[in-house]
């Protein structure tokens, strides 16, 4: 029987098509990720003047990312580590890394249709506009800040998964 | 250095596997050959799982080599991963997927492009074409251990790992397993399975090690090993209705404690 190693776009590919399609399944955390701080920043309507468009919109995006972290990915990684899911797509021919990158891109795409949102709804209801550098440097922010949930976030099994998506050691005792 | 001349399809060379001071695994040595339905029993804690973890490539040993199909596992563990169809103690798929998905993600992990329809056919092969599009969690046990033995096999491994493949299952479930697993090695594979049923190991197995304490202290096949131990006082006095059977064996090797 000839052993083969599947090709890493291939791997990816199938990576990817999985998890895009448990987030779609998860869609009841994806509408209240999104919409959450949306309705946010519209009823805070009224302290856009006074607290300025920028605080607004940086508020409501934190909040966006807070609940992505809550109730989107970072849960599902969790919750595949305790059901051992990830110990299953271990023992495949695929390098670790590539089981994770799948999960973050995942995550990635959530984060910039949070802060997508929170920009349309900004320039839609607040008529808050920022500069073209202004957008790009909160594009980055959101998303740095978005990608460190899974290991920051106080779920010691989240934090777990992104550790130990290498091979488990066991250790000599010498 | 990578040997594909090796005849064996599963060589395990003096395995040491320690958790901190505890060492779980003490100099375990066994092979595997091709077309061979290898049992490896033990009581629990007894170091089955941890050796097959290695095997599987989840678990890295203190010593020890661990050859697949020709491949080291430590010089060149993609490959021996590759040459491995495995079915975990608690096989779990990510519940939001259909069946037919959770197939489809698997194929795609081991390089194959399978079409809907070949999946569909997949199905049909085990009479499941009719639970494609639910999900892994709502079938029976016996339906889920199917589906876990076709992922394990869908891309055509030398060896299938299988660890407790019938715990939980009815008698009609565990029987047609058996022959599912007798099938994969009449198509050449070679299967090695865990269990706590010696009925099963009786049945199926063409050759068993039992493993206590980390070592393994017998490997034969089942009727050799009953003959070899017949006369032995602790399998006499193990023995509950005089004709001494595979159980008596073990209890008379491993003990009569119960292990936690």
């Amino acid at each position: 029987m000839e052993t083969f190693i599947p090709k890493t776009s291939t791997v990816l590919n199938s990576l990817l098509r999985a998890d895009f399609t448990t987030q779609w399944r998860n869609r009841r955390s994806v509408v209240l990720t999104l919409v959450v701080p949306v309705i946010i920043l519209i009823s805070w309507k009224g302290l856009v003047k006074t607290l300025g468009g920028p605080f607004a919109l940086s508020n409501s995006i934190t909040i966006g990312l807070v609940a992505t972290g809550l109730m989107g990915y970072t849960n599902a990684i969790a919750r595949d580590r305790d059901k051992g899911i990830f110990q299953r797509l271990r023992v495949a021919p695929v390098a670790p890394w590539s089981i994770m990158a799948s999960r973050i891109f995942v995550q990635l795409v959530m984060i910039i249709s949070v802060t997508t949102a929170v920009f349309i709804a900004g320039v839609e209801y607040d008529g808050i506009t920022l500069s073209p550098a202004g957008y790009a440097c909160t594009y980055f922010t959101a998303i740095m800040g978005g990608l460190v949930s899974p290991a920051s976030r106080p779920c010691a099994e989240a934090r777990g998964n992104v550790h130990r998506s290498g091979a488990g050691r066991a250790k000599d005792p010498k | 250095m990578t040997d594909r001349s090796n005849a064996d399809t599963l060589t395990v060379d003096r395995l040491n596997i320690y958790y901190g001071k505890f060492q779980a695994v003490k100099d375990v040595s066994f092979n595997v050959l091709k077309g061979e339905i290898f049992g490896l029993l033990g009581p629990n804690g007894a170091g089955k799982t941890s050796t097959l973890s290695a095997i599987e490539g989840l678990l890295k040993p203190h010593s020890g080599s661990i050859t697949v199909n020709g491949y080291n596992s430590n010089e060149k563990p993609l490959y021996a991963r590759a040459a491995l169809g495995v079915q975990l103690q608690s096989t779990s798929f990510q519940p939001e997927l259909f069946v037919i998905e959770v197939l489809q993600l698997y194929a795609g992990l081991y390089g194959l492009k399978l079409n809907r329809q070949e999946i569909l056919a997949i199905l049909r092969n085990i009479n499941l074409e009719d639970q494609a599009f639910k999900k892994f969690g709502e079938l029976s046990g016996g339906q889920q251990q199917r589906i876990s033995l076709v992922i394990a096999t869908i891309h055509n491994p030398s060896l299938v790992l299988l660890d407790e493949p019938t715990t939980g299952l009815d008698p009609q479930s565990r029987r047609q397993l058996w022959e599912r697993i007798e099938a994969i090695r009449e198509r050449g594979h070679a299967v090695l399975l865990t269990t706590h049923s010696m009925e099963e190991a009786e049945s199926v197995c063409d050759r068993i090690a039992i493993i206590d304490h980390g070592k393994v202290i017998a490997i034969d096949t089942p009727q050799a090993l009953m003959d070899k131990h017949r006369n032995d006082p602790d399998v006499i006095a193990a023995s509950r209705r005089g004709k001494i059977t595979l159980e008596d064996v073990f209890i008379g090797l491993t003990g009569k404690e119960v292990r936690a």
